[in-house]
């Protein structure tokens, strides 16, 4: 056997395990220096990026993968019917949603290798910024609960770790809170699944789910809703929105990029539970609580943006927001799943579509503002302004994003916005118009940071050049959502239509794992 | 019987709930966290326990009738995570008392 | 081909938005070009002036923007700011709270 075919077969495998090997021995290739260091770094993420991209494009194929970690068939070693082992599923969806977040951890590590290089305990950083992304990509693929609930602490203790990073005070004090909120969460996420366990006697998802009856039990519900409200939390949506803007003001601007994906990728979960596992009994109450706080969601994180100060905490609500809009059309394709006119349908594949939109949008604005930071020192928006006369590069890009995520054609943002708001109506014109609100306040809240950081008399402070390793990471990202702007079809299409399909077909999910 | 377990839970889980939204000085706020830990941990074992069983090791077994060893294992692996997460709030405790000088949670910079 | 984007209610075609945007580019670009001569950059002129007033070297900062906004709605502000206290036992309970009425909610709309 070759080592290419090794590389192809266990993809699914070597997505976890490659970030995993890179964060333990960062500290140890530190130790010969810097450069290598960042080298070896670079390379192990390039190459867990190119197993993220052959895993979608072989999933894509039709081809999903289901890897029993350490056997070959899930049920061994004894022929209960039921597995025992860890089982890892890579279907169009989770193999979306993996190369997504690998792609923005890939360009958050670029861009870090000159904006952190002034700071001491860099291997640190990078091994928590690599077991973060490790555990990001356990929780796309796992196949069972527990391993969920424990690459659920993985990824919140090293984010606590990161976003402590700073080490300031205010930076502790974001930690703390983080952790707090997010160790109750996973407490309540066990608990569910000790739940589930005293219900079914199994940890693995598609076999509760096949064993789940058309209706649902007592103990059903209350593991479902202690699932749903910690993996909320998680993703940061309304009432348990409060640790988002402490985090995302005080973390590194490019680790904010992957807490984004990390939001992003709790809510794949509530909706790989809802509709993977729950899909026998789903009910209108879970759509209803879904899309509700989703549109609870648009409106208090754009309310509260308008007033903020601090560039990065304002960024912070308006990724709050941003999270009701995906909660906002999955939730209605829950609610309307068995509806003949297919508005399902298409409000989920806008959900999914702005799942992508939004990690690229949030990621192009925070790193444009992680380069503000970078260049003046100052993240105070009152501190800065006119600096469009400094450097036009940035205004250009950070004009991009701000159109691109108020919804504007012809940009990527526009596009899935427009799915969420005619299905949404169809269903409940109330919360559609509320998103439609949403939108155009996060148009205005944009448009002040434009207008005051980027607009005005030329700056006069001191201001360091965007090295070049910055530049590219936001390039990359612009170039991406010009290019879904413009193909909008193509995307839905290739990436979404799929990514849809896997979600609802349940037979094929329970069908790889039994 | 069975029940007693599933009372016990409950109680040092709204103890836990209670203490963590009501105590004022970070340490119990992790005490609290700690506890509700423990709640969790004495559900899973309780859920696996069964009257009058072994231990789950095969080899000699007297008899088959055993406890389940899934939940156990379970409980091992989040007490461990438990710690983990103890040991790094109790760290973040030390540094803010360090910066601000104090352990009240209303004593915060950022707010708003 | 893919340019075509189709919803569920219509359709739309990013293309059109380009020809209107290269439109409008083109039309900006022909009002600047009439636009005067002289203009001396770096002097008085290119300074930022409210009308009728004499030019000033200040910019309007952020905390100037939509000031009326967060003026007039005050009261409401003044809530939802009460509302993120920043105390981290509020946080918690907010997860309580968020947990107690998903509960009662799922179990209601999943039972009847």
């Amino acid at each position: 056997m070759t080592l290419l075919s090794v590389f192809l077969e266990d993809t699914t495998a070597l997505l976890v395990a490659l970030p995993l090997l890179g964060a333990f021995s960062a500290p140890l290739v530190g130790k010969v220096s810097a450069k290598a260091r960042n080298l070896w770094v670079i390379a192990i993420m390039a190459l867990a990026e190119l197993a993220a991209v052959s895993l979608l494009v072989d999933v894509l194929g039709g081809n999903p993968h289901f890897y029993a970690v350490g056997a070959s068939d899930p049920a061994l070693p004894s022929a209960a019917g039921f597995p025992f082992r860890i089982v890892l599923v890579a279907d169009a969806m989770s193999a979306l949603v993996a190369a997504l977040a690998m792609t923005m951890a890939l360009l958050s590590v670029i861009y870090s290798l000159r904006y952190e290089s002034g700071n001491e305990g860099l291997e640190k950083y990078y091994s928590l910024v690599l077991l973060l992304a490790g555990a990001m990509m356990g929780l796309c693929l796992t196949g069972d609960f527990f391993t969920l609930f424990v690459f659920l602490e993985i990824a919140s203790i090293s984010s606590a770790g990161l976003i402590a990073f700073f080490s300031s005070a205010e930076s502790f004090e974001a930690a703390f809170k983080y952790m707090v909120v997010s160790a109750s969460g996973a407490l309540f996420l066990l608990f569910g699944v000790g739940m589930l366990y005293g219900q079914y006697g199994m940890l693995n998802m598609a076999s509760i789910g096949d064993s789940m009856a058309a209706q649902a039990t007592f103990v059903d519900l209350a593991a479902l809703s202690l699932l749903v409200s910690a993996l909320l939390l998680k993703s940061g949506s309304v009432p348990v929105h409060m640790w988002k803007p402490d985090a995302y003001q005080e973390a590194p601007p490019q680790v904010v990029v992957m807490l984004v994906s990390f939001a992003l990728l709790s809510l794949y979960l509530i909706f790989r539970i809802c509709f993977s596992v729950f899909g026998a009994m789903v009910f209108p109450a879970i759509g209803w609580t879904v899309a509700i706080l989703g549109a609870l969601s648009i409106f208090v994180g754009v309310v509260m943006a308008v007033p903020q100060r601090n560039l990065r905490r304002l960024i912070g609500y308006a990724a709050i927001a941003e999270i009701g809009y995906v909660m906002l059309g999955v939730g209605t394709s829950l609610l309307a799943m068995h509806d003949s006119t297919g508005v399902g349908m298409s409000s989920m594949h806008g959900g999914i579509f702005h799942m992508l939109n939004d990690a690229i949008d949030m990621g192009l604005l925070l790193l444009v503002v992680g380069a503000v930071t970078y260049a003046t020192k100052r993240q105070e928006l009152d501190q800065v302004s006119g600096l469009a006369h400094r450097s036009g590069a940035l205004a250009a890009l950070f004009l991009i994003g701000v159109l691109s995520i108020a919804g504007l054609p012809p940009l990527n943002g526009f596009a899935s916005k427009v799915i969420i708001y005619e299905s949404v109506f169809r269903i409940n014109p109330m919360l559609s118009v509320i998103g439609i609100l949403g939108s155009i306040m996060m148009l205005a809240v944009f448009v002040k940071i434009f207008a005051s950081v980027f607009l005005g008399a030329p700056y006069k402070g001191c201001f360091r050049k965007i090295p070049r390793s910055m530049l590219i990471p936001m390039v990359v990202l612009a170039v991406i959502m010009i290019f879904i702007g413009l193909f909008p079809g193509l995307v839905l299409e290739r990436l979404v239509f799929p990514a849809a399909e896997a979600l609802l077909n349940q037979e094929m999910y329970f069908g790889g794992v039994l | 019987m069975m029940s007693m377990h599933y009372l016990a839970v409950a109680a040092i889980l709204m103890i836990g709930m209670s203490a963590l939204v009501s105590r004022r000085n970070l340490i119990k706020i992790i005490m609290s966290l700690h506890v509700m830990g423990s709640a969790v941990n004495l559900f899973l074992v309780s859920l696996g326990y069964r009257e009058g069983s072994i231990a789950p090791i095969f080899t000699n077994a007297p008899s088959l009738q055993m406890v389940m060893p899934a939940p156990q294992a379970l409980t091992l692996t989040s007490i461990v995570i438990n710690i983990a997460v103890v040991a790094l709030m109790l760290s973040f405790a030390i540094l803010i008392y360090q910066h601000y000088g104090s352990l009240d949670p209303r004593r915060r910079r950022l707010s708003g | 081909m893919n340019h075509v984007l189709v919803t569920n209610a219509g359709y739309w075609s990013p293309l059109v938005w380009v020809a209107a945007f290269a439109i409008v580019t083109a039309i900006a670009l022909l009002i600047r070009s009439r636009g005067e001569k002289g203009c001396r950059h770096g002097t008085e002129q290119s300074l930022p002036f409210f009308s009728g007033n004499e030019p000033t070297a200040g910019n309007i900062h952020a905390s100037n923007l939509y000031w009326g906004f967060v003026h007039g709605l005050a009261r409401h502000y003044r809530l939802l700011a009460r509302a993120h206290s920043g105390v981290v036992n509020d946080y918690a309970f907010s997860l309580v709270v968020l947990a107690v009425v998903l509960m009662a909610a799922l179990i209601v709309g999943g039972m009847a």
